[in-house]
């Protein structure tokens, strides 16, 4: 059999994504897209403009970055196909730890952007 | 203490207190002090010792004899042991004939009749200062490649005239000797003095374990170092000083003109005009970007805010399963208000201090109502399977 194109594979792709994935996984992978557009955006802008203020470029961007992490983690936590993994953690615990990390990172970076 | 009195009231009950003390007929206290100098020189003068009370009166009927007075290093003995000669409060000794020179530690002790007290004895220090005279010299110019002496002097005819360069030498040996023999002094410089610029450089005559001095300066090497390759007419001195001298010894030994092939004769005239005046430049700001494309990308990014938005309703998210209980009024209502909190920190309203503060308080709030909620939600979800 023939290896299959890329443009197969991809279709494939799509299609099982979009049918076999859960809708919670699905809204958590928008955000993940959303947060990862913003970093994209900001990392072009100090690209144009140079990087004074540092502080301010370094916070933005990490904050994208960091959430970006947390939302990954959430999603293994959360994702059912994981479940013999996590047994301990349960969704909302998981959901928990990502509310209090990310209150502790807004408090980091609106501290350090100055 | 204080050794001085200030002001004419501090003076007179000074005064008062002296006179207190001296004329009273109880006892006197009384001290020994030096009169006169403590220097000896050669010339036979005597050390002149006083037994005062306390306002400088000699003492009537009082004795002194001196107890030690001794190089502490060599032992050798400046005045004889035993009672000084004089009295009456006023006493002199003279020193032991041809004395050495030296610094003397001279212990002196003192007897009062009755109705004093006798004075603490005392260690004075006395200087025997002695003159010296420069003996054996030997000034030389030599050449540096063959030795060959080119001028030789003993400084009996006075300055010797020399014309030297850098394939010269100069060497110099002598002895300082007193009455007693040769000496060895603790300053022994040969000064050159460029007669033009008025620049010097001094060298430091060694002295060897026969005290016999001598310095060697070669041009070839000390042109440049020592000299600074300024050439021209030098005149040269011999320094000796010590503690053990009256006063230096300044003697002239020669005058040498120094030739070298690229004199470098520093003339410094300062510039008594006015520097150019500074304007400071204070930091110019950096460079930002124009408004436009900050405004632009401002709205860039907030724009997939926005489309997350859209997305998740386009997914079916929705707020049909929110519960209106107390917990999950609270926890929504607990994060907004850390939101909150965070907003104002960062338009500067709160410090950080505040900040903690308030989340302290806030977080815990939401910490138990959320697990409240959590919890219920989590029970729910267990019964629906």
């Amino acid at each position: 059999m023939s290896s299959p194109s890329i443009c197969e594979v991809g279709s494939r792709l799509i299609q099982e994504y979009t049918t076999k994935t859960p809708q919670k996984l699905k809204l958590i992978d928008a955000y993940l897209g959303y947060i990862m557009v913003t970093g994209i955006i900001q990392f072009v802008y100090c690209c144009l403009v140079g990087t004074f203020p540092f502080n301010s470029f370094l916070s933005g961007f990490i904050s994208t970055v960091a959430s970006f992490v947390l939302g990954v983690c959430l999603r293994i936590q959360v994702n059912p196909a994981n479940n013999i993994v996590f047994k301990d953690i349960s969704v909302e615990r998981a959901f928990a730890d990502f509310i209090f990390a990310h209150g502790v990172l807004h408090l980091v970076v609106l501290n350090f952007i100055g | 203490y204080q050794r001085r009195v200030r002001g004419q009231s501090s003076l007179f009950y000074t005064l008062i207190g002296l006179d207190a003390l001296s004329n009273n007929n109880l006892a006197v206290p009384t001290s020994l002090s030096v009169a006169g100098g403590s220097v000896i020189s050669g010339d036979g003068s005597n050390f002149q010792v006083a037994l005062v009370n306390p306002l400088g009166e000699q003492v009537t009927g009082s004795e002194a004899s001196i107890q030690s007075a001794v190089v502490p290093a060599t032992g050798a003995a400046l005045f004889k042991t035993g009672p000084m000669e004089g009295g009456d409060g006023d006493f002199f000794v003279s020193p032991v004939p041809l004395p050495d020179r030296g610094v003397y530690s001279v212990g002196v002790t003192g007897s009062v009749p009755a109705g004093f007290v006798a004075p603490d004895p005392a260690k004075f220090k006395v200087k025997v200062v002695l003159p010296v005279t420069v003996e054996g010299a030997n000034l030389k110019i030599v050449d540096v490649d063959d030795n060959r002496a080119m001028m030789t002097s003993d400084l009996s005819g006075g300055a010797a005239v020399a014309k030297v360069d850098l394939s010269s030498r100069l060497t110099l040996d002598f002895n300082i000797a007193d009455s007693a023999g040769k000496v060895a002094l603790h300053q022994v410089f040969v000064r050159f003095t460029n007669t033009k610029t008025q620049q010097t450089v001094y060298f430091v005559a060694q002295a060897d374990l026969n005290k016999r001095y001598s310095l060697d300066v070669n041009f070839r090497t000390s042109a440049v170092k020592s000299f600074g390759g300024v050439a021209g007419e030098y005149s040269v001195d011999l320094i000796l000083g010590d503690a053990t001298l009256a006063s230096a010894v300044v003697t002239n030994i020669a005058t040498l003109t120094l030739d070298l092939p690229e004199s470098k004769e520093v003339v410094t005239v300062p510039d008594k005009a006015a520097k150019p005046e500074i304007t400071h430049v204070f930091r110019q700001p950096e460079k930002r970007p124009p408004q436009a494309i900050s405004s632009l990308f401002t709205g860039l990014v907030l724009l997939p805010a926005l489309i997350v938005l859209g997305v998740w309703m386009k997914l079916g998210a929705n707020l049909s399963g929110f519960s209106f209980s107390l917990s999950g009024l609270g926890f929504h209502l607990g994060l907004l208000s850390v939101l909150g909190i965070y907003v104002h920190f960062f338009l500067g309203l709160i410090d950080m201090f505040a900040t903690i503060k308030w989340l302290a308080i806030v977080s815990l709030f939401t910490f138990l109502t959320g697990n409240r909620l959590l919890a219920s939600i989590a029970a729910k979800r267990k019964e629906k399977k």
